[in-house]
This record gives C-alpha cells, sequence and structure tokens, in this order.
C-alpha cells in the first residue's frame, strides 16, 4: 500500500523560491518547507516563520547551570563539608565565580546544540524527498518547495495544482509505504 | 564626490547648549584650581582619560575593522573617524596635567623617593623629565595614526582609488601593536602610578577593556543622534545591532578582567596586592565598587540581550549613557581613593569638570561630522554595508 509522503515543486532562482513561499504562506499552508543550497535573506518572513524559542531555551539552560555551579559550591563549603581555609569566610563567592561561570557557559553550550536537535528533530536518517531523484540538485542549484500530507490544507491533486499554478516546475509527487 | 550625498547639520539651539556646558566644564576647572586644587587636579585627570579613551578607542575600533576586511560598517565609518578628532584636544589636555604633576603623583617629590626604597628602585621610570617625554611620545603616535588613517580615508572619496584602502589596512596593523603597547604604558603611568608601591598585570587590560566599552558607547550614541537627524537609511537597524552587540560583549570583557584582578588579589592575599582593595571595598567606595560592576556589566548586560533592545534607539541611546557614566565611574574609583582618603566626595568639582568634558567631546566630534562628507562614497565595502535600495549612494 502507498500513500503520498510529500508533494515538491522546483523553481529556477533564489528570487522565484521566495516569492512562491510567500503565495504558499498566504494559501494558508503551515507544515512546508523550503530547500536552496545557501540561506536566502528574507526567507522567514516569506515563509511565516516565527523566531525560534532558541535563545530562551539557551538562556534558561544558563541561569540553571550559573545556579548548580554557586549552590553546589556554597552547600558544599557551608553544610556539607564546612572547612577553613587561608582564613577565609565559610561562604566566599569570589572563589566560586570561576566554576559559576564555567557551568553558565557550558550549560548554555548544551542548551544550544541539544535544543537545536530537538527543534530540528534530530537525528533523523531520512526524509521522503530523497526519494526524488532530481532533489539532490538542492545541493548545487536546485531550489524546491515541499509540502506535506500533514498540512491541514494538503490534498494531494488540489496542492500539486496549486504548486503549479504559482510557477513550480516539475511538480512531483512522493509516494511511499504507508 | 556626489553632491546629493547626505549631510549632517545641528540646529543651533543645540550648538548654544554644547557651548554653555564646556565653558561651564572650563570655568569649574579654572575655579577649581584656586578653590580646590587638590581635588581638581584628580578630576582633570580622570576627565583627560576619559576623554582619551574615547577617541583611541575609535582608532582601534576602526583598526580592527581595516585589518579584519569588515565590510558592515563603512555606511557609517565617518562616525569614528569623527570621534578621534578629539585625539588632539586630549593633547592639549595632556600638556595641562603636567602643571598637575605634583598634585598627583606622589613619585614626583624627589623627598617622598629619597625616603622610600621601593619609590627609589622605580625611579628610574617613574620621574618627572621621563613621564613628560612618554606622554608626549604616546599623544605624538596616536593622533599620528589617527591623522594618516583619516587622510586615506577622505583622499579615497576624491579620487576613489583602492589603494588608500590598502593602505589603511596597513596602517591599521602596525597601529593595533603600537597603540596597545602604548595605551598599556600610558595606563600604568597615568592611573596605576598613582599607587606607585602598587602593582597589576592585569590593570591595563581593565582600562583597555573599559576604553573600548565607553568608545563604543559614544559612537552609538553619536549614530542615534545621526539616525534622529534624518539618516536612517543611511545608518540602518543592522548597524545599530551589530554595533551593541559589540557592546555588549565588551561590557562582558571588562567584567571578566576586572573579576580576574579582583579574584586573584583577594585569592593570594598578599598584603602588597590588597592594599589597592582594602581602600575601595569598605564604606562609601565599597558600595561605589558594587554600583561600578551594575553599570558597567550587569545593566549593559541585561538590557542588551533582548533582539529587540539591540534594535531600538531609545533603549541603546540610556544603555550607551548609562556605560559613560559607568567608566566616569570605574576612572573615579581608580584615581580618587589615594588622593582623597577614606569616604568618597561627590560635588560640584566632580560633577561640573565631568559635564564639561562630555560637551566638549560632542562638540568637537559633531563639529567634525558637519565639515567632512557624512558617507565613504568611493569604499570599496560601501555596497556592502548598505541595504539594497541604498545601494545608489555608493554606485554614484
Amino acid at each position: 500500500m502507498k500513500e503520498v509522503k510529500a508533494i515538491i515543486a522546483s523553481f529556477e532562482t533564489p528570487g522565484e523560491l521566495l516569492h512562491a513561499a510567500e503565495k504558499v504562506r498566504d494559501e494558508g499552508y503551515t507544515r512546508f518547507d523550503c530547500h536552496s543550497p545557501f540561506p536566502i535573506h528574507g526567507m522567514d518572513d516569506a515563509m511565516g516563520l516565527k523566531r525560534s524559542p532558541l535563545g530562551f531555551i539557551v538562556g534558561g539552560m544558563a541561569v540553571l547551570g550559573a545556579a548548580v555551579g554557586l549552590g553546589l559550591q556554597g552547600w558544599v563549603t557551608t553544610v556539607e563539608y564546612p572547612l577553613i581555609l587561608s582564613g577565609k569566610a565559610l561562604w566566599s563567592w569570589q572563589a566560586y565565580i570561576i566554576i559559576t561561570f564555567a557551568l553558565f557557559v557550558l550549560f548554555g553550550a548544551f542548551g544550544a546544540v541539544f535544543g537545536m536537535f530537538v527543534l530540528n528533530r534530530i537525528p533523523r536518517w531520512h526524509h521522503p524527498v530523497f526519494y526524488s531523484d532530481r532533489f539532490a540538485s538542492v545541493t548545487d542549484d536546485g531550489f524546491f518547495i515541499s509540502i506535506e500530507p500533514g498540512d491541514p490544507k494538503f490534498d494531494a491533486e488540489n496542492t500539486a495544482a496549486f504548486l503549479t499554478a504559482i510557477g513550480g516546475k516539475d511538480v512531483e509527487t512522493i509516494e511511499g509505504d504507508a | 564626490m556626489s553632491n546629493n550625498a547626505p549631510a549632517f547639520s545641528l540646529p543651533g539651539s543645540m550648538w548654544k547648549t554644547i557651548f554653555v556646558f564646556s565653558i561651564l566644564g572650563l570655568l569649574v576647572f579654572i575655579v577649581g584650581l584656586f578653590l580646590a586644587p587638590e581635588r581638581i587636579w584628580p578630576n582633570f585627570l580622570i576627565n583627560e582619560f576619559f576623554l582619551l579613551n574615547l577617541g583611541l578607542g575609535a582608532v582601534f575600533f576602526l583598526a580592527v575593522l581595516y585589518v579584519s576586511n569588515a565590510g558592515w560598517a563603512a555606511a557609517f565609518r565617518r562616525v569614528p573617524e569623527a570621534v578621534t578628532s578629539v585625539l588632539p584636544v586630549a593633547g592639549v589636555g595632556a600638556v595641562i596635567l603636567i602643571f598637575g604633576i605634583h598634585t598627583l603623583y606622589e613619585w614626583s617629590h624627589e623627598t617622598t623617593v629619597m625616603m622610600d626604597p621601593i619609590l627609589r628602585g622605580k625611579s628610574a621610570w617613574l620621574n618627572e623629565p621621563f613621564f613628560i617625554v612618554r606622554l608626549a611620545l604616546y599623544f605624538a603616535l596616536w593622533i599620528f595614526f589617527a591623522r594618516i588613517m583619516m587622510k586615506q580615508s577622505l583622499r579615497q572619496d576624491e579620487d576613489g582609488k583602492l589603494e588608500h584602502t590598502f593602505k589603511n589596512v596597513r596602517n591599521s596593523a602596525i597601529f593595533l601593536i603600537v597603540g596597545t603597547i602604548t595605551f598599556v604604558l600610558a595606563s600604568i603611568d597615568m592611573i596605576m602610578s598613582l599607587q606607585p608601591h602598587w602593582y597589576s598585570t592585569v590593570f591595563s587590560l581593565i582600562t583597555l577593556s573599559g576604553m573600548i566599552t565607553s568608545s563604543l558607547a559614544a559612537i552609538i550614541i553619536l549614530m542615534v543622534i545621526l539616525r534622529a537627524s534624518g539618516l536612517k537609511k543611511i545608518i540602518t537597524r543592522e548597524h545599530l545591532h551589530t554595533m551593541s552587540n559589540l557592546l555588549l560583549s565588551f561590557s562582558v570583557f571588562w567584567v571578566y578582567m576586572w573579576v580576574s584582578q579582583h579574584m586573584l588579589i583577594w585569592y593570594s592575599n598578599i598584603p602588597e596586592e590588597t592594599s589597592y582593595y582594602i581602600f575601595r571595598h569598605f564604606g562609601g567606595w565599597g558600595s561605589l565598587s558594587f554600583l561600578n560592576v551594575v553599570l558597567n556589566w550587569l545593566v549593559p548586560f541585561l538590557a542588551l540581550l533582548p533582539r529587540v533592545s539591540k534594535r531600538s534607539d531609545k533603549i541603546l541611546l540610556q544603555v550607551s549613557i548609562v556605560v559613560l557614566v559607568g567608566h566616569w565611574l570605574d576612572l573615579y574609583i581608580m584615581v580618587m581613593p589615594p588622593l582623597m582618603g577614606n569616604e568618597p566626595t561627590l560635588g560640584v568639582w566632580e560633577i561640573g569638570t565631568f559635564i564639561g568634558m562630555l560637551a566638549l567631546f560632542f562638540g568637537v566630534v559633531l563639529r567634525k561630522l558637519q565639515s567632512i562628507p557624512l558617507v565613504p562614497v568611493n569604499d570599496p565595502y560601501l555596497v556592502e554595508s548598505l541595504p539594497e535600495e541604498e545601494h545608489a549612494v555608493a554606485l554614484k
């Protein structure tokens, strides 16, 4: 049993892709993607993408890291194993700064890398668009829009017709095992 | 040069305000010389060093842009170039400073040096004639480099030759070495030698990072002023965004250096090193040291983290003013304690001279901005730096 996995259409230039993306967005599609060999200025707006929440993930993780670093050192040296070192106070915040700062950065970096994985749904080993032979040119000179069935507005025939109408060439319906 | 290149002029009322405040600052200084010389000289040193920081920081900024082949800033490069024109003014200030040496520097009194074995050991470097020679050398080099870089840039406007850019890349590379060494020595001479027994190897990095931070803040304020006077299309939000990223990172660099000095001295706890912080960590000075970190790091850090504030003229203006006041406080805490004793004082001498210095700075720089073409029309990077719809300015 085969079912539709995605519909792709190719465009000639980055500019065409950008304007096609605007039309797809205006038509009400939300689960579609644009593929190009390089970043295109203004694409985020054209696709109607919101700002990535990654910054907040990084910020939250960084603050957590600083709290863990400061808290652990403070707790050990004042509560768990109080020890007077070179005549300094038990709560000597100056000495904690390095590790607090290091964990601030480390947790923030973890948040950035793994948060990016989660937001991009990585790892993912395969994607239906790779069934298309022509799609390989996306790493060289190809510009594609793909729309997937998960989109509420998706309809195999209408969507293909729509992509042709907005100037897409070689509209291809990709099917795979259900 | 194209005739329809954007120009800038400040309304006459603003000129009047700037003029009045600089005269006021000058008056405070002159009156202070007679009424409270022991208090006016430290204030003069703070403001002299501040003014030199603003000008020299802009030369560093330009030099880094050149050696890194940065294209993004070409559209507003005339702003840092104009800021460097305060260096000669700071040079005049350095001449005046010579008359205050005996009030400021312990090592300039021969009898004190004779009685003090440590100062005797340092007298080969810390003596009056050599100090004056060094000051002259520093300022001569700084003004020289600022001048030749500006000259090449302005010449390119006229003949459009690429070689000016290449020459400035070479000038910048030399300046980055010469400028760093001379500035490190100058902050040791002018500020650190106020407590001639004490030394710290990180000290000059604190003044260096403070210099770049305050200079970036001043450049941002000037960019906001230019934007408000109708240059929004040349000096774009993207430019402001990148500048505030730099301001944010150098503010973090400043606190990094500040903590490096503070923590290591606190940790090793050697009397000859802690003498610096004993003064500055208790009573009124302690609160001011805390406020220093808040103004120079915490406020810019928290305020500039969100993307929205990096793209807002108003917020950037406020943060930059906070950073400038913070830098003044940083220098105040460096200079005042050994000279003024146990409690900080804030009065007409401090505020008057600071406002006068700022008015002088903005007066000189804005005048320069009025007299030079605002956009380097023949710069090879200008196209890269302008938004697409303004490319015509570059292609004229």
